[in-house]
């Protein structure tokens, strides 16, 4: 079998250099690929995290949720029992612009409406609800 | 001297050689025609210093540049062969030889001590002799004892050497070699520069998220931060859809349809909403733009669903 020569190894071990300097950048650029695609993917489940707590987690809310009491008279409500992230509330002899009024206020509250219910007598309607956050 | 048998091809490369087809490997006998020989009975010991001098010997044969000098001990002193590498090429190459099949080359005049009577050359009208201890191709009719058999025929001398095949690598010229390397190193420099520097950019990513993590010591694990999701995501979702369908529930009521009963739990949702005949297709209409589920059971209309 015939030896290589020189210029042959020469050729070879350039090759050898052109195809370990491709796989090095090819690896490179896969794990370039792979971790920007792991951070933005971070990134946004953090973004999300916190849109997601600020909304449903908010430790402002027992305030927000006590102006719930300041729409109705005390006459028209039954019970107003807030404790441990929890508010049951209980009203009554609510005309239909009461009942408007309260609904978008508690549809714009985020916590969690749990059970919901309205009675119309007449009228008038009687609401309960049960909302944790 | 070795025996021919079972041994490569053997051709004697002359002018007037015919064509010669073929891929195997080959034994390489140059003649006279392709090289010039000097006789030279300086005391030098090794072949290397004798090859040293072999140019100097050799002046007359032409540019050193383009020659290849060989040295081979003969008795007391050594013998001197120069010849052109690129000329037995083109020469091979004319007659159909790829010069990558040569495997061993020889001289003509290695076979003086076996050529007692001349020789033919295959496929010429010429011959191989000695003339004072030289071997010499002559016109066959000028000699005074007629060959009678051909060159192929000699045992091969012990000594063989190496064609340098200096002008082509196999499949590439010299030329398209040095191309070829050129081109290589530059494209593996450009790859190499390019891995090294997709490699920093991937360390500043790399410490980016490891900074934007610290920050966020709770959610540095990738399960952690899903199952989080998890939870809020579908808090958010099933919230958003009871208040979507107590809004759409709550566009069907007016003056004249009128909700008698919501109840929203966890399982579902129920409503009724009592409403004129003359409102019934409309609201139906409604309520079906809005995705509700109604049925009619005499004045009320029931709108219920569950949660999926």
């Amino acid at each position: 079998m015939r030896t290589l020569r020189g210029i042959e190894l020469a050729v070879l071990a350039s090759i050898l250099f052109m195809i370990i300097a491709g796989l090095y950048n090819y690896s490179q650029s896969r794990r370039l690929k792979q971790l920007g695609e792991e951070a933005r993917i971070t990134r946004q489940e953090i973004r999300d995290i916190q849109a997601l707590k600020k909304l449903w987690d908010d430790r402002a809310l027992p305030q927000k949720v006590q102006k719930l009491r300041s729409l109705l008279q005390s006459e028209q409500l039954e019970s107003f029992t807030l404790k441990k992230r929890k508010l049951e509330m209980k009203a009554h002899n609510l005309s239909g612009r009461d009942l408007n009024r309260l609904m978008g206020k508690l549809g714009a509250l985020p916590v969690q409406i749990r059970s919901l219910q309205i009675q119309r007598s007449g009228e008038h309607y009687r609401l309960e609800c049960l909302c944790k956050w | 001297m070795k025996s021919q048998a079972n041994e490569r091809r053997i051709i004697f490369l002359h002018r007037q050689m015919p064509p010669i087809t073929g891929q195997e490997p080959i034994d390489l006998v140059l003649t006279p025609q392709f090289y010039t020989m000097k006789r030279d009975d300086l005391p030098i010991r090794f072949a290397f210093q004798a090859r040293k001098l072999a140019p100097s010997l050799l002046e007359e044969a032409g540019d050193p540049e383009s020659l290849h000098f060989e040295v081979l001990r003969e008795d007391e002193g050594w013998l001197y062969f120069a010849y052109r590498p690129d000329e037995v090429e083109n020469f091979l190459k004319s007659k159909g030889i790829n010069p990558q099949r040569i495997s061993r080359l020889f001289f003509a005049q290695q076979f003086a001590s076996v050529l007692q009577h001349p020789v033919l050359l295959s496929g010429s009208t010429q011959a191989l002799t000695l003339v004072e201890d030289t071997v010499t191709i002559l016109p066959a009719s000028l000699l005074h004892e007629q060959p009678d058999r051909f060159a192929e025929s000699l045992p091969l001398p012990n000594h063989s050497f190496s064609f340098p095949k200096g002008t082509s690598t196999g499949l590439l010229g010299r030329k398209e070699s040095l191309w070829l390397i050129l081109a290589a190193i530059l494209l593996g420099g450009a790859w190499l520069i390019e891995g090294v520097y997709t490699a920093n950019k991937a360390v500043e990513i790399q410490d980016n998220l490891s900074d934007l993590l610290e920050e966020h010591p709770a959610l540095q694990s990738g399960l952690a931060r899903r199952n989080i999701l998890e939870k809020y995501r579908a808090i958010d979702t099933h919230q958003r859809k009871i208040r979507q369908k107590i809004h759409s529930i709550g566009s069907l009521v007016s003056k004249e349809s009128k909700l008698k009963t919501l109840e929203v739990g966890n399982q579902g949702y129920r409503a009724i909403i009592e409403a004129p005949s003359s409102q019934r297709s409309t609201l139906k209409e409604m309520a079906k733009n809005a995705d509700l589920d109604l049925t009619e059971h005499g004045a009320e209309l029931q709108i219920k669903g569950a949660w999926q």
